[in-house]
């Protein structure tokens, strides 16, 4: 049996941690320093570069004690930005959404009246979401500094304020378009501005489920 | 000492040695067993994590720097956590009196009040 070294002891531990990408090598990194360090300690008390590297990883403690101590760090980080990300995107959404209503840019061509009301209430409806869901995750926001309620609860919740958010503001624009006669061929000929809106609000909203899927998969490691 | 035992006081621990200034994670390791004369018995690794949560927590900040032709992880105490480490100075004072007038002998407490 070979002794273990540092290089495998991280490659292990990266496997067992999940969590926010920037983070997680960061403490990899940080990871592989340490025991460098102990293993040139070692070195200079006499023992072998295998040997030094051995018992550095022995004192160290095993992979899964680290990784269980990593991932909860991992897990309240990830909630965190997730649920800041849901607090300060989704008001953005609708709050661009609005200006340019405001700016009067064209969707092209004004549909009837009976048309425009029902497009006003599901507008209400899908401002009113995007920001109840944005209410929701400021709140999670504001517990994950709170140490008494499990950090593994409000990722989980953050997650899901982020998919059911997106999923929701998002049924409810393709509603609208559809009922405009706004479909997905039709939109190309609408003005270039509103053709941004739609593409940047789609980009946001596919960002919140990528969002969602990764916060919930770092929850559940 | 056994690492239970050293465990529901590592932040105060780890605190404590960057109290005199900034040190990478190793660094701290070193200083915990050199200050506590090789008595305290954890596995290494655990500190880490303690920094990274204790950095969450605006207690320590931490950033990359060179230090000895390295790139490595250094840590700062905040003021947040130099009040941390006082308040947990004041606890511990406090629990190790009330400990150790009950865990005194009875015998020697009559001693001492004569």
């Amino acid at each position: 049996m070979t002794a273990p070294t540092v290089d495998a002891y991280v490659a292990e531990l990266a496997h067992a941690v999940h969590g926010p990408g920037r983070v997680r090598r960061s403490i990899l990194r940080e990871v592989h320093d340490g025991l460098t360090d102990a293993a040139e300690a070692h070195e200079s008390g006499g023992l072998t570069p295998a040997a030094a590297q051995a018992q550095a990883v022995a004192e160290f403690g095993t992979v899964d004690e680290l990784a269980e101590l990593y991932q909860a760090e991992l897990t309240v980080r990830r909630g965190r930005a997730t649920a800041l990300f849901v607090a300060l995107v989704f008001p953005g959404m609708v709050l661009g959404w609005a200006l340019m209503w405001r700016a009067g840019v064209s969707w092209g061509p004004v549909p009837d009246d009976e048309v425009l009301h029902t497009m006003r209430s599901l507008s209400d409806i899908l401002d009113s979401t995007a920001l109840a869901a944005a209410g929701l995750a400021a709140v999670l926001f504001g517990l994950t500094f709170v140490r008494a309620i499990p950090a593994r609860l409000i990722t989980v919740a953050s997650g899901a304020v982020a998919g059911v958010g997106s999923l929701t503001t998002g049924g409810i624009s393709f509603w609208m378009n559809v009922i405009g006669g706004k479909a997905a061929g039709v939109a190309l000929a609408m003005p270039g501005p509103a053709i941004a809106a739609y593409s940047v609000s789609l980009a946001v909203l596919v960002a919140s489920l990528v969002v969602s899927g990764r916060t919930l998969r770092t929850a559940t490691a | 000492m056994r690492p239970d035992s050293v465990r529901g006081h590592l932040d105060g621990l780890i605190l404590s040695v960057l109290e005199a200034g900034p040190l990478h994670g190793y660094a701290i390791i070193e200083a915990l067993q050199a200050r506590s004369g090789g008595a305290l018995d954890l596995p290494t690794g655990t500190v880490y994590p303690a920094l990274r949560r204790l950095e969450r927590a605006t207690m320590l900040s931490g950033s990359w720097n060179t230090v000895g032709g390295r790139e490595r992880r250094t840590y700062t105490l905040t003021r947040a956590g130099r009040h941390a480490l006082a308040r947990q100075r004041d606890e511990w004072t406090e629990f190790a009196a009330v400990v150790e007038a009950v865990l005194r002998p009875r015998g020697a407490a009559a001693a001492g009040a004569l």
